[in-house]
């Protein structure tokens, strides 16, 4: 059995109780989604906090408008709302490889775009990282991975929504102390394994909120993982485009699970906008994607052979919105 | 920290439990309420053997806070049975093969109660989808397939799986109806 760590559990009732229960705290606490990730890492002592504050309890983050998606949402709600998957395709199949269905049935949209990076050095139990010598992100003086590394974490972004959402153009509302903000998912992330995120740790978030042009986006999520039936992204692509018949009039690409933050390629993707999306583009794209992708051995299988299968994620998603069929490994074992 | 005196609704029945912020639901129903039908194997989120109802879905009480699901309808492998008679997904595992060790049945068991409450004639290929959160080391699984089959006809032959309390297969009489109205109260040994 693992042990929890002994904390303090408060139930707010709304975002502004919750905003401020978190700074009486002076920091030292968590906010509790579903509890799917915290819960694992407090059971391995990853960084645990005297107080957790749930959010289960607070309607406001529950609600759902179209496009607009709370951050309470379980995984399970969004995978049987037929009209959300119907206006945004590309979360269909995301969602149904996502963990486990047991999981999906607690963890939340929000938990998701925020659920910690990870590494194989790090989720391990207390005494496995202790004999192993503990890293910079957790009580360590520097990371085990990019040895020397004393300033930064290059922990694996593990989380299969966020770069969806990126490629519809999502924005993340968050409210704090000071009200509430929204920004573009693009500009959310910062390249650290420990930070993260933009978010100030009092930060709450609201919701998800997808334009409505994106219903004429075509997506696709491509995700490689070790166990079909529950694991985490090994690498993923996500793409979308606008198309003028075979012509890209607007092209959006991530590149997740080769850093600790899902890659935004604007650069690549501006590259390719206008051109005709046949054989070449998919190749010549697929390439960029390969050189653009560093990742760094903090999961299980080789940095090379994750590189290498950017370009191949990076193929299939473009030949799926081209309308192709392309191979898809079953959710189930 | 301290303990707080929670009321748990588990199988139709009220029970006083004493837990601390930190204490899951497995836990709580496993120490607490003396309820050891449900298993803990990796106590992480990975093998579902853990697997409770709360208001009728599948969740896992190793990643659950029992604090959260205070006032909850609960669900555990024990308020299947009736007194002499399983519920037909039981019966269907013993029959089938399904269960070998047996650690992790309950979860399969109660994975199974709650997708054939929402569909009743599944595929084996929807069977497979649902119970890929669960975990089985002995059976290789085409017998666990086979046994949540085996369920599904017969629920369908004997009407509808409706709530424990009201299931057809329990007219021989329940746990629930015989424990209905009692009210035992337990508390955490730890
Ligand atoms: C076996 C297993 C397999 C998994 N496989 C996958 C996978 O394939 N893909 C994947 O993406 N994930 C996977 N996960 C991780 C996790 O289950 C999911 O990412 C889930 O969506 C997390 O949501 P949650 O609500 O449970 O998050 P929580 O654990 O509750 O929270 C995660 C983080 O978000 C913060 N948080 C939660 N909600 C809010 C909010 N509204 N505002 C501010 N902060 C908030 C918490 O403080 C915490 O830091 C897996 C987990 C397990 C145990
Ligand atoms: S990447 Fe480095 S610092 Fe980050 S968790 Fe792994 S070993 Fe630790
Ligand atoms: S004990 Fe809960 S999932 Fe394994
Ligand atoms: S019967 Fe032994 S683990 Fe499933």
């Amino acid at each position: 059995m693992m042990i929890l760590p002994e904390f303090d559990l408060l139930r707010p009732r709304s975002v502004d109780e919750a905003v401020a229960a978190a700074r009486r705290t002076s920091g030292a606490f968590d906010y509790l989604g579903g509890g799917t990730d915290l819960l694992c890492n407090y059971k391995w002592g990853i960084n645990a906090n005297p107080t957790v504050i749930s959010l289960r309890h607070i309607g406001e983050l529950n609600e759902r408008q179209g496009g607009s998606l709370g951050g309470g949402l379980t995984l399970a709600e969004l995978e049987a709302d037929e009209d959300f998957l119907h206006d945004f395709p590309a979360f269909r199949r995301t969602l149904a490889r996502l963990a486990s269905p047991l999981i999906r049935q607690t963890g939340t949209l929000a938990g998701n775009i925020l659920v910690d990076t990870r590494c194989i050095w790090l989720n391990q139990s207390a005494f496995a990282r202790r004999a192993l010598g503990n890293c910079l992100k957790a009580d360590g003086p520097e990371c085990r991975v990019v040895k020397g590394s004393t300033d930064r974490c290059y922990a694996n972004y593990s989380g299969d929504m966020a770069p969806v959402f990126m490629v519809y153009g999502a924005e993340i509302r968050l409210a704090g102390p000071d009200g509430e903000r929204t920004l573009p998912l693009t500009e959310f992330f910062s390249l650290d394994g420990r930070t993260r995120n933009v978010k100030a740790p009092e930060e709450i978030v609201v919701a998800l909120d997808l334009p409505g042009d994106a219903r004429t986006l075509r997506a696709s999520y491509q995700k490689f993982r070790v166990r079909e039936a529950w694991d985490f992204p090994e690498l993923a692509v996500a793409a979308s485009a606008r198309m003028d018949g075979d012509r890209i009039e607007e092209l959006s690409l991530v590149a997740s699970a080769v850093a600790s933050i899902p890659l935004w390629m604007d650069e690549i993707a501006a590259k390719y906008v206008g051109r005709t999306l046949d054989d070449e583009t998919i190749d010549a794209v697929a390439g960029d994607m390969f050189k653009a992708s560093r990742p760094v051995r903090a999961t299980l299988l080789p940095p090379g052979y994750r590189k290498h299968m950017v370009r191949v994620m990076t193929t299939r998603a473009l030949r799926e919105i081209r309308g192709d069929a392309v191979p898809v490994p079953a959710a189930a074992m | 920290m301290s303990k707080t005196l929670v009321t748990l609704h588990v199988n139709e029945r009220a029970y006083e439990v004493a837990v601390r912020p930190q204490d899951t639901l497995a836990l709580a129903l496993r120490d607490g309420c003396g309820l050891t039908g449900t298993k803990v194997g990796c106590d992480l989120g990975t093998c579902g053997c853990c697997t409770v109802l709360v208001d009728g879905r599948p969740v896992l009480g190793c990643l659950t806070l029992a604090l959260e699901v205070e006032g909850r309808r609960i669900e555990t492998i024990e308020g299947l049975a009736g007194a002499e008679r399983l519920h037909p997904v039981q019966k269907a595992f013993a029959e089938c093969g399904g269960s070998q060790c047996g650690y992790c049945t309950p979860g399969f068991v109660m994975t199974s109660v709650a997708l054939l409450r929402t569909n009743g004639a599944p595929s084996r290929d929807e069977i497979k989808e649902a119970i890929a959160g669960n975990l089985c080391r002995c059976t290789g699984y085409a017998k666990i397939v086979d046994a949540v089959e085996q369920a599904a006809t017969e629920l369908r032959q004997a009407g509808n799986e409706a709530s424990p309390t009201t299931d057809a297969h329990r007219s021989g009489g329940s746990n629930d109806a015989r424990l209905q109205g009692r009210r035992q109260p337990a508390t955490a040994r730890r």
